[in-house]
């Protein structure tokens, strides 16, 4: 008598079509005499049937300009990368140590002789709250940029009465992040990206309440043009994802 | 097993990938347009949502393009792919749970653990109901039901896929088609 278990991991195959012909044939008497063995095929049965209305090839409808379209956008906006890095297994490694250092030695340099006046941060106020403090700023300033520019697209063009006080704030404190964060060795991604969002942060900081239809539209434009908000999801996954690529990507677990 | 159309040739798989690795754009392109419907696919059947799964179909390919030239062919392209793909498409449904917790706090909790106020069965909406009765499985399980049944890989290549033993598949699988039908019995039973 083959074991209740042993059937159990076959009826999946079995209820599937798949399982070889031998094993069908075991699996065959051991339900005619088994009642719950026979329950479980059946609930096999009835689930997969179920699933199967939710079986579609959303994907289908992409066609192939979107495809290129995505892949054209992704080549052309690499991380520079130096080439006789790209196939040596080092590079992230060394990468890491150098950033750790380049951070190190400007937390130094910061402390102890840029506290003159000439801005205040909380990188200066407390040093050693966070191991890595303008990491930290920069992610926070990329989440913050996204959330604005993303509302500021959404926000109706056209509309005399549209009211983004909220915006204009929240993009005068950014404008007064990019000052800050321009002051880090970031490479020349990073760098131009903030140097366009102090463009955009400012642009929007200083409209007035006359000229938001026709200047929401420009600004709207301009932020489309510069691909802005992509650009700010690639940096978003740099972020936090290098590392669990690096790391062989583990199974998720419970 | 694959679709045929959503595999490369063994000769033409390696090729295309060394042609990645030395910055060629249009076999990154060629790779995009191979495979980007089954990503997408995948993709979806974590998420649920088109807007959400198109972000997430474009993280998974940057993120293919960026590290690809760790990949070390010890295993199947597809395979690592497809890795890649499951682990972000879980990594977003937490981040959207995530942030709708914030914004609507505990009830957000209470309603996702309630089978009964996630199974509306007043509207009857079937394919709605299976989307949230397999979102009530554990990662493991939704991950090996939608692609063992789903998305029709094997048992061997859903193992590798996910990194765990093939017996550990059809025990997963075994126990998420069984929460499933205890979650969609009022439907089944509505039905008959």
């Amino acid at each position: 008598m083959t074991s209740h278990r042993k059937i159990n991991m076959l009826l999946y195959d079995y209820v599937d079509g798949t399982l070889p012909l031998e094993e069908r044939r075991i699996v065959d008497e051991h339900l005619a005499s088994c009642n719950r063995c026979r329950r479980d095929k059946n609930t096999i049965e009835q689930a997969t049937g179920y699933l199967t209305t939710v079986k579609e090839n959303t994907g289908d409808s992409f066609d192939t300009a979107y495809w290129n379209k995505l892949a054209g956008s992704i080549i052309e906006n690499p991380r520079k990368q130096h080439s006789s890095y790209r196939n040596s297994p080092i590079p992230r490694i060394a990468y890491i140590g150098a950033t750790a250092i380049i951070i190190s030695l400007f937390t130094f340099i910061y402390v102890y002789y840029l506290q003159d006046g000439t801005f205040t941060g909380r990188y200066a106020e407390d040093p050693v709250e966070s191991a890595d403090p303008v990491f930290e700023e920069y992610a926070a300033f990329i989440e913050r940029s996204k959330m604005l520019l993303t509302g500021f697209m959404n926000a109706e063009p056209y509309n005399g009465n549209i009211d983004i006080s909220v915006e204009r704030t929240v993009a005068r404190e950014l404008a007064d992040d990019t000052r800050q964060l321009l002051v880090y060795p970031f490479d020349e991604q990073a760098a131009d990206l903030i140097h366009e969002l102090q463009i955009i942060h400012r642009e929007i900081a200083n409209m007035n309440d006359e000229d938001t239809g026709e200047k929401l539209v420009f600004l709207q434009t301009m932020i489309q043009e510069r691909n802005l908000l992509f650009r700010i999801r690639m940096e978003e996954i740099i972020i936090q994802n290098d590392l669990e690529i690096l790391a062989g990507y583990v199974y998720p677990g419970e | 097993m694959l679709a045929p159309s959503n595999t490369l040739s063994p000769v033409d798989e390696p090729q295309l990938i060394a042609q990645i690795k030395e910055g060629n754009g249009h076999a990154f392109r060629l790779l995009i347009q191979q495979y980007g419907k089954r990503v997408y696919d995948i993709a979806y059947n974590f998420i649920g949502n088109h807007s959400d799964t198109e972000d997430t179909v474009q993280d998974i390919f940057i993120k293919v393009y960026r590290s690809i030239h760790t990949f070390r062919e010890e295993s199947a392209f597809t395979t690592w792919l497809y890795r890649i793909t499951v682990n972000t498409a879980l990594n977003k449904t937490a981040a959207i749970k995530r942030t709708r917790r914030r914004i609507i706090g505990n009830e957000y909790d209470e309603v996702s653990n309630s089978v009964d106020a996630t199974i509306d069965i007043g509207r009857f909406d079937v394919r709605d109901n299976i989307f949230k009765a397999l979102k009530t499985l554990s990662k493991q399980q939704r991950t090996v039901v939608i692609l063992r049944h789903l998305h029709e890989f094997s048992t061997k290549e859903t193992s590798s896929i996910l990194g765990c033993s093939e017996g550990t598949v059809k025990t997963q699988l075994n126990r998420g088609l069984k929460k499933l039908h205890k979650k969609l019995k009022y439907i089944i039973d509505e039905k008959q």
